[in-house]
């Protein structure tokens, strides 16, 4: 009965956190879906999809959510550590196509990343 | 004071360790030779060959893209001298770029270090000098590669120090011009190397560009851009003498190939092979060298160490130390650092964009550019030509990480942490102290030999000896697919080794820089040397050129995949000669000197030969030795040859195909309206024969929708309609037809319109067939009745034709076009007749030709090789000629009954053999099914092939299902050998019962060519020599033609539309230029032309404009500096 209420607990609060961020944030919320969704349906389009690939999409996916939730720089280069220690265990172990989709990702990361250096260049090299 | 004083240590202690990691990788007496290095064994010769816009090997070649490698060739050159051999591929060369490359790193991190630490040149110069990029290059000293990555270091240098304001406009382009001058990427065809300096060019070009717009300073953006343009004309103006000279050829050929879609297209298949391993999660490794791999993650067994790279787990887990590294930097930024930080990040991930290729994520994104942009196509191999950018990013960002790393440890510590790492790094890239390993490209294969004496010799003789312009053929020739030249102490190569022994002089092996039409020449000299035929060499040699033989007994001669022609018999018939001499051995190497046999380069002829250099060889047969075709005539009109081929023969060697194309958007889309508009384009632009095939290809697409449409349950009214096109582009191609003139004889047109309309047929046949169809709509079962009437309409126009089919057997159908007037003969060569069952070749009966609305019989006369027959006079015209031919036999010889293992079970099979077999012909295999309850199947294997080399079971070639179950009846199966010396055939029951067939017939399917001769009773009597000639150098030839008579001018060189024949330095305009022999240059002399000529290759005159424009733009570059040295203000 204890764990229960625990749980219950928690997913109050969670329910409360997201629905908050919801209202707060209503507008990166429709980008974001606006953009899934228009990613998502890219493959399937005739022609497109002869160009458009599946991991051209999933990479674009993760770029724009970690844009969309303006993820802290701090918190994308830990993600850039995690995706090199997965990667690095996937090649490790044969699985060379996850390690490779965890490259992209870091790829991916960098890009970001360098968009979020850009602002605090000082402008001593004019 | 100390730390500098320790700087440089470092920087002298480097280049020490450089200079002994090249000794001990090149040890005397061993040298970097083959492959495509182009590191010659007389380097001084080469580098005096480069001045020359024409190369005289082989049959001569375009070089006016290599000016730019002179520079470095000189570096050849002069390693070589100080290193006291003639071979460019020594250790001091080695050393001069390693040492480059570091010191280039070291001047450019330098430049830096106050912002990125004081620690950064120690490891960024080490870092670039070695990882894997420069290592897999070593194996041919890439030296463009390392002169490109020297530029783009020194470039940098200058990009910063102008960006700091420590220097100026004026400076930075002096400095950078001059750079571009002294490192370059050799030759043009190495342009794409550039694409690493275009990207670091491109990542600063566009902070500066953005930084001007942000802070909203206009006039600085100005001058920044007019510095830019002013760089590129620089760059232009400073390398003028190799620009101007490959411009001409780069116009007239090579920029059409750069735009051309169908050679984009094809070298697509090429990008994507070498993109395969571009992987970002590789690049990160500091990884993804194409040579490592074999598709996108196996390893390619055959690299000398890729293997343990990929597969040691110590190994990969050390390469992922880098992007650990790498991200590191990100986060030790400080104020001072992070616009150096930005920029190798950019550069990082620009240049891994662009090494990735057609890789994903991205990989489309470049395959867009690859096919849209005009030029960029050059950038085929990615991860080579924007390696070094990238290097240069990530590296920086390694090193910084470090820098700040040492920097924030004690100072007791600090030297042993900084060899710590400089040691790991070293110990991880380990294998660049393994020499075996570095310079080895292929099992058992290595660039690194030793030369051996004999080869010495011969280049110390061969360049004190004076050949003139005569050719030296090489023996035996080169491996015919891989065109290399391979001996067996360890020489391989796509250049053949006499020519950089001795660049100077012509050999001429069958080699790659041959064209289609000369590798024929070229080989069929050999086969006369093989087939010990002494006439037929001299006759060709003396066409050809020759006059000297090199024969070369340590050629490799194994079994190996590259291996050259048996040495055998070439030296055999060699020896045997009479008009072969030795001149001079070198140990290995026999040179036989040709006498009596004088071969002029220019000659004059009257003879221009027409035909197809692959038909020499068979017109050569009628012909006297001194008439040869391709042959040197001098005065003595050759007699007018055309080869016809038999029209018949194509209908018997057809193989009926019931495929439809496939397609991949049907009428029902809402997007077939694009495509219709595409059909609708192509049938408005085309015209002719060529617009009816062209509805007669739609509607066989049009049928392949029909029927996708029919397996997914359209609407019938949509297949309906698209039926009714099909019909009426069907009607269309029957009017076509119809109006043809005999197009009941045109076996051509009949055989691309069977092409099409019999799957169109078959397959709406089969949908009749059905039993569904009867539940389809009446208007659609309307509409396929009337497709299938049409076709049987177009059928019905060609039944004349058809209702023979096995008379072709026996009457070979030609049609002689008859220009001129005259008397003519029809020769039948005995190579392309059929063997009777005693194995002797049988001719044909009579000939029987239309002439005057009746046939004419011929009877044949022979002669040496097999029979002719007598035209007489022809008038001009168009001829039917049927070559008859007696009873053919069956070539079927019983072997028996066998039981053969096949991975079901058991078979029995019972098997024949093809007596006589021809494999250039074709055969008709027949046989009867005696009882229609047995489930067959029919095989045919190379008798060399006697088991599956895996598993040990039976093992075919061609295997069919024959359809007997429930049928008897016969079997036919048109056979077609590829590469078969001895094929037998097989029927095989589904266990191990006796098959029952009978009657088998094996019957040869030939094809004749004839070759027409116009007789000519004209004869010139030549007295005097009409042309003397005086080679000035390989680009330009002083001639006397004294007589007006023979009129066409031949000069054997390749034929380059840049040759020109000029009178007091002036072309000879009225003088038409064009192709002789299929490969070679001629003039058309005008009535009047007498006198003194020059045969010039014009490139050479761009050269020399060239030279003079950079000679002067660098003198005043070297004043303006030195100008700013002496007085700074």
């Amino acid at each position: 009965m204890k764990l229960q209420k625990i749980l219950n607990k928690r997913i109050n609060h969670l329910e409360n956190s997201l629905f908050s961020w919801i209202v707060k944030t209503p507008r990166q919320l429709f980008r974001l879906f606006l953009f899934s969704s228009t990613v998502l349906f890219l493959p399937k389009m005739p022609y497109v999809n002869l160009f458009v690939q599946k991991s051209f999409v999933f990479f674009l996916i993760l770029i724009f959510a970690l844009l969309v939730y303006k993820v802290k720089f701090k918190y994308l280069l830990r993600l850039g550590g995690i995706f090199t220690l997965l990667g690095m265990l996937f090649v490790l172990f044969g699985i060379y196509e996850a390690g490779e989709i965890l490259g992209n990702y870091l790829y991916g990361l960098t890009i970001l990343l360098f968009f979020q250096l850009i602002p605090s260049v000082d402008n001593n090299h004019k | 004071m100390k730390s500098k004083i320790t700087t440089y240590a470092f920087f002298v202690f480097s280049i020490i360790a450089i200079f002994f990691l090249s000794r001990f990788l090149l040890p005397p007496g061993s040298y970097i030779v083959g492959h495509d290095s182009g590191l010659a064994l007389n380097s001084k010769d080469f580098l005096q060959s480069r001045l020359y816009a024409w190369s005289i090997q082989g049959f001569g070649q375009d070089n006016s893209p290599h000016f730019g490698s002179i520079m470095i060739h000189f570096v050849d050159f002069f390693t070589s001298k100080l290193s006291g051999v003639s071979f460019a591929g020594n250790y001091l060369n080695l050393f001069f770029w390693l040492s480059m490359i570091f010191a280039s790193a070291y001047v450019f991190s330098n430049s830096i270090k106050k912002s990125l630490g004081k620690y950064f040149p120690v490891f960024f110069s080490t870092f670039i000098t070695i990882n894997f990029f420069i290592i897999q290059s070593l194996f041919i000293l890439e030296r463009a590669k390392y002169s490109i990555l020297v530029a783009n270091l020194l470039l940098l240098t200058v990009l910063f120090k102008l960006n700091d304001k420590l220097i100026g406009y004026k400076k930075a382009f002096l400095y950078i011009t001059l750079i571009l001058f002294i490192f370059n990427c050799g030759s043009w065809l190495g342009i794409p190397l550039y694409g690493s300096m275009f990207v670091l060019v491109s990542v600063f070009s566009i902070f500066k560009i953005v930084t001007y717009l942000v802070g909203k300073n206009f006039s600085d953006l100005w001058r920044f851009v007019v510095f830019l343009l002013s760089l590129l004309v620089g760059f232009i103006l400073i390398n003028a003498y190799s620009i101007f000279p490959y411009f001409s050829t780069f116009l007239r050929g090579d920029a059409s190939q750069l735009v051309n879609p169908v050679v984009i297209e094809q070298n697509k298949e090429w990008l994507r092979a070498l993109s395969q391993a571009g992987s970002y999660i590789n690049f990160f490794r500091l990884q993804g060298i194409p040579d490592w791999y074999s598709g996108s993650s196996g390893i390619n067994m055959q690299h000398a160490y890729a293997y343990s790279y990929l597969t040691n787990p110590l190994l990969i887990v050390s390469s992922f130390i880098f992007p650990f590294l790498a991200l590191g930097a990100l986060i030790l930024k400080k104020n001072e650092s992070k616009k150096y930080i930005l920029f190798f990040t950019a550069v990082t991930l620009f240049g891994m964009f662009f090494m990735a290729g057609s890789h994903g994520p991205l990989g489309f994104l470049y395959e867009f550019l690859y096919t849209y942009i005009p030029g960029f196509a050059v950038f085929r191999s990615p991860y080579y030509k924007f390696a070094s950018a990238f290097l240069i990013g990530y590296i920086g960002l390694i090193s910084f990480t470090l820098s700040s790393f040492v920097e924030k440890i004690g100072s007791k510590f600090k030297i042993v942490v900084i060899l710590v790492i400089l040691g790991s790094w070293l110990a991880y890239h380990g294998v660049i102290f393994d020499a075996d390993k570095i310079f080895s490209w292929q099992k058992d294969l290595s660039t690194k030999v030793s030369i051996p004496p004999s080869v010495l010799e011969f280049s110390k003789s061969i360049n004190d000896q004076d050949f003139g312009d005569s050719r030296i053929l090489l023996v035996p020739p080169a491996n015919q697919n891989w065109k290399n030249d391979a001996y067996n102490w360890g020489y391989w190569s796509l250049t053949n080794l006499p020519s950089v022994v001795a660049p100077y002089k012509s050999f001429l092996v069958n080699d790659g820089l041959l064209s289609k039409e000369q590798n024929v020449l070229v080989n069929d000299i050999y086969l006369s040397i093989k087939d010990n035929r002494e006439v037929d060499f001299l006759g060709k040699a003396n066409r050809l050129g020759i006059k000297h033989v090199l024969l070369r007994k340590d050629i490799l001669n194994t079994s190996d995949w590259s291996s050259g022609d048996d040495l055998h018999d070439y030296e055999e018939n060699l020896s045997d000669f009479k008009s072969l001499r030795v001149k001079e051995t070198f140990s290995d190497w026999i040179l036989y000197e040709i006498v009596d046999l004088f071969p002029s380069k220019i000659i004059l002829t009257n003879d221009i030969v027409s035909l197809s250099s692959n038909d020499y060889s068979l017109v050569n047969q009628y012909t006297d030795i001194d008439q040869h075709l391709g042959k040197d005539v001098v005065g003595t009109p050759g007699n007018d040859f055309s080869i016809v081929g038999c029209q018949s023969c194509e209908l018997e060697m057809q193989s009926p195909n019931h495929a439809l194309p496939e397609v991949t958007l049907l009428p029902s889309s809402k997007l077939y309206f694009f495509k219709e508009i595409k059909e609708k384009k192509v049938l408005v632009a085309s015209s002719g024969s060529s617009k009816a095939f062209d509805y007669l290809g739609f509607a066989l697409r049009r049928t392949s929708e029909v029927m996708a449409m029919l397996r997914t349950s359209t609407e019938d009214i949509q297949i309906a309609t698209a039926l009714k096109v099909v019909n009426h582009y069907l009607n269309i191609v029957y009017e076509y037809v119809k109006n043809i003139p005999n197009y009941d004889k045109d076996f051509s047109t009949y055989i691309r319109v069977k092409d099409s309309i019999l799957p169109i047929e078959v397959n709406l046949q089969n949908q009749v067939a059905n039993k569904d169809f009867l539940m389809k709509s009446e208007m659609l079962r309307n509409e396929v009745n009337n497709v299938l009437w049409t076709i049987r309409q177009i059928t019905n126009l060609y039944s004349p034709m058809i209702n023979i089919l096995d008379e072709y057997r026996h009457r070979k159908i030609y049609n002689l076009t008859i220009k001129l007037k005259g008397n003519y003969k029809i020769h039948v060569n005995a190579d392309t007749m059929p063997f009777d069952i005693s194995g002797n070749r049988i001719f044909p009966e009579h000939v029987e030709i239309y002439i005057n609305g009746k046939y004419v019989s011929l009877k044949p006369q022979k002669e040496n090789e097999g029979v002719f027959f007598d035209l007489g006079l022809m008038d001009p015209g168009s001829y039917e000629s049927i070559l008859v031919f007696g009873d053919l036999p069956n070539l079927y010889e019983d072997i028996g009954f066998s039981v053969q293992s096949l991975p079901i079970n058991d078979n029995g099979c019972v098997a024949g053999r093809v007596q006589h077999f021809n494999n250039n012909s074709a055969y008709r295999v027949n046989f009867s099914i005696t009882d229609n309850t047995q489930r067959l199947r029919f095989y045919v294997r190379n008798k060399s092939i006697q088991q599956s080399i895996n598993d040990g079971f039976f093992k075919w070639d061609i295997e069919n299902e024959v359809d007997s179950v429930g049928i008897a009846g016969e079997y036919s199966y048109l056979y077609k050998p590829y590469g078969a010396t001895d094929p037998y055939v097989y029927v095989c029951s589904s266990n191990n019962s006796i098959p029952q067939v009978s009657n088998w017939e094996i019957y040869e399917i030939f094809s004749p060519r004839i070759i027409v001769e116009k007789m000519t009773e004209d004869t010139i009597d030549i007295s005097n020599n009409p042309i003397s000639y005086n080679q000035i150098s390989p680009v330009k030839y002083e001639l006397n033609i004294n007589m007006q008579d023979p009129r066409i001018l031949v000069f054997n060189e390749t034929f380059n539309p840049l040759w020109s024949l000029r009178q007091d330095g002036l072309v000879v305009e009225t003088a038409t230029h064009f192709m002789i022999d299929g490969h070679a240059n001629a003039w058309i002399l005008p009535e009047d032309a007498n006198g003194k000529f020059t045969i010039e290759y014009l490139p050479q005159e761009a050269f020399k404009v060239g030279k003079i424009i950079t000679s002067i733009f660098l003198s005043t570059m070297i004043l303006v500096y030195v100008w700013k040295f002496i007085y700074p203000k």
